[in-house]
């Protein structure tokens, strides 16, 4: 059994100038005490001109201190057949004896104090245990897309955005380091792909999500509800081709229902559709990069968008569940309770309903369903699905009446009904309409969707304003898109 | 500032190539796919271009998605890339 000793120590700790002197003269024995320096070549021959003691072998690019990875230099490591059997951290004399005497090195520490501490090794520095963690994960294959060279005197966000890889707005460089701390969130291997994104079909990989993540600015935290809502986008009946290719102004919004939103700093409550919240906005832009840079679905190019809306550079906001009156949309499509899902919707942009003077349910309710005959094309039927978000101080008034949220839907179903003959192509100087036959009209009117199903109710926003939001959605049929559902936990 | 590296976000660092077929003869006769995505008003374009093209000695084939809000399915794709020479689709509106 061939035994080494291995010494790890640093220029600037007093400890290892200590223990030095005596170790070197061990050293001397060839082959069975290695003096390893984690500092510089000038750094540490600087030292040992000091020590009066003989250079020491370099540490290059820190490979023994990340292979051993101490918490404290010096680090004295007892080798048997290249395997590690002992270590001490730190100065112990009798274990400092004891080791030497084990690989049978002769030196003297008896001038030695009994114990000293050392100071922090190299390894553990932040920025240099970040580069060896990336290192690794490379060398393992955790990492694997291409490295990009950002020069020295380039203006990076210049040469992101002159590379295609932004959505317009400052990106947070995506360096190694940034991307395997992202990674650290959860336990799905970084190879594993979610799905295909279109329209050129690439693999979404774990890994691939957490560098748009990085680059959108999401906090690491939140990298499973990215994660879900890529996993979501891809179900089929979702239909992400048709979201980003239309000519309409849809895009993907997210809703986070459950304990992990306000986990990772969501914001549920006043201007939750608004800026102001870095998870809010960097989930939502982390997905649409992602859509961007790995899908390829680039604006004016694949994303076909007339007029596009500010949403499709992030839209996610989440549910206000602790004091809504009603069950969390992610229970109600099949999520358990007390875990955490993310509905993506392709959803046009948001608009105001305001009413600060109805007092009773029914009033209410009609505004809503005035609101949902308006959207999209005031004269079309059936060409989308209302996405209605109510805040707490009209939620309140639903509740007072003991309205569930079916009642609600029910009534705003009704309420947006129009009468068949305000519907006609040419009807009111508009060539848009709907073709007698084309609904049957039992003469209370046609209303904006099929069925109350169609309409979806979430709770969020401020405590103060009756200001509830109308967004229409691409229908949830064959010919639109339905809203996917995923559970978050599954990729923490 | 030093150099520092980055990691490519895009998806196309590991995507095969798709090669490009020689362009077309003009001076010949060709098959032409006219495809449909079901948007509005698409078959009164695909009509007035079949007639163009059957003017100019060309055939046309029409096909037809069941909706827009799809990507043709494979076996469709399949059938214009065996049957046709060329194939035009009407988007949109």
């Amino acid at each position: 059994m061939a035994r080494q000793l291995l010494l790890l120590v640093k220029h600037d700790c007093e400890t290892c100038q200590l223990v030095l002197p005596a170790l070197e003269a061990g050293s001397r024995e060839p082959g069975t005490l290695r003096l390893l320096s984690q500092s510089t070549r000038d750094q540490s021959d600087g030292m040992t001109a000091h020590l009066g003691i003989k250079p020491l072998e370099i540490d290059e690019d820190l490979a023994c201190s990340e292979r051993f990875d101490p918490d404290t230099v010096p680090a004295l490591i007892l080798l048997e057949d290249d395997r590690e059997v002992d270590r001490v951290e730190g100065f112990e004399r009798a274990r400092f004896e004891e080791l030497t005497r084990q690989a049978g090195i002769a030196c003297d520490l008896s001038g030695l104090p009994r114990e000293r501490p050392g100071c922090a090794s190299r390894n553990r520095e932040p920025e240099i245990e970040a580069k060896l963690r990336a290192r690794k994960a490379r060398r393992e294959g955790r990492i694997r897309s291409r490295s990009l060279r950002i020069g020295g005197l380039e203006d990076p966000q210049e040469s992101l955005y002159r590379r295609g890889l932004t959505d317009g707005l400052p990106v947070v460089p995506p360096t190694p380091e940034r991307v395997v701390s992202m990674l650290s969130h959860t336990r799905r291997h970084p190879q594993e792909v979610i799905g295909l994104l279109p329209p050129y079909q690439r693999p979404a990989s774990v890994e691939k999500v957490a560098i748009n993540a990085v680059m959108a600015g999401c906090p690491a935290p939140a990298l499973p509800i990215v994660l879900a809502s890529v996993e979501a986008v891809c179900e089929e009946s979702f239909s992400l081709q048709g979201v980003i290719a239309t000519t309409n102004p849809v895009g993907p919004l997210l809703i986070v229902s459950g304990p992990l939103a306000s986990e990772v700093g969501m914001n549920s409550g006043g201007n939750c559709m608004g800026q102001g919240s870095r998870a809010n906005l960097g989930i939502g832009r982390a997905l649409q990069l992602t859509l961007r840079n790995v899908g390829g679905g680039v604006p004016g190019r694949d994303d076909r968008a007339t007029l596009g809306q500010m949403g499709k550079l992030a839209a996610c906001f989440a549910e206000r569940i602790e004091d809504s009156p009603w069950e969390p949309l992610s229970v109600e499509r099949g999520i358990p309770a007390g875990r955490t899902g993310v509905t993506v919707f392709a959803a046009e942009g948001p608009r105001v309903v305001p009413d600060a003077l109805s007092r009773t349910p029914e009033s209410l309710a009609a505004s809503f369903g005035l609101a949902v005959d308006a959207l999209y094309h005031p004269k079309q039927r059936n060409l989308l699905s209302p996405l209605l978000v109510v805040p707490p101080s009209c939620a309140r008034v639903f509740a007072a009446a003991g309205w569930e949220k079916a009642k609600l839907k029910d009534e705003i179903f009704e309420r947006s009904k129009r009468p068949a003959r305000e519907l006609l192509p040419g009807a009111r100087d508009c060539e848009v309409g709907v073709e007698p036959g084309d609904f049957e009209d039992d003469g209370s009117g046609i209303p904006k969707v099929a069925s109350p199903d169609d309409i979806t109710i979430v709770h969020a926003g401020g405590d103060v304003g009756s200001m509830a939001m109308l967004l229409a959605v691409f229908p949830a049929n064959e010919r639109g898109s339905v809203p996917a559902t995923r559970c978050v936990e599954d990729w923490q | 500032m030093k150099e520092f590296e980055i990691l490519d976000p895009s998806g196309g660092e590991h995507a095969p190539a798709w090669p490009l077929n020689a362009p077309l003869q003009a001076n010949r006769s060709l098959h032409v796919g006219l495809l449909d995505i079901a948007k509005r008003q698409g078959d009164v374009f695909l009509d007035a271009l079949e007639q163009r093209l059957v003017d100019r000695g060309h055939s046309v084939s029409r096909y037809r998605k069941p909706t827009m809000t799809r990507p043709a399915i494979a076996t469709l794709v399949e059938e214009i890339a065996l049957r046709c020479d060329a194939a035009m689709v009407a988007l949109a509106d």
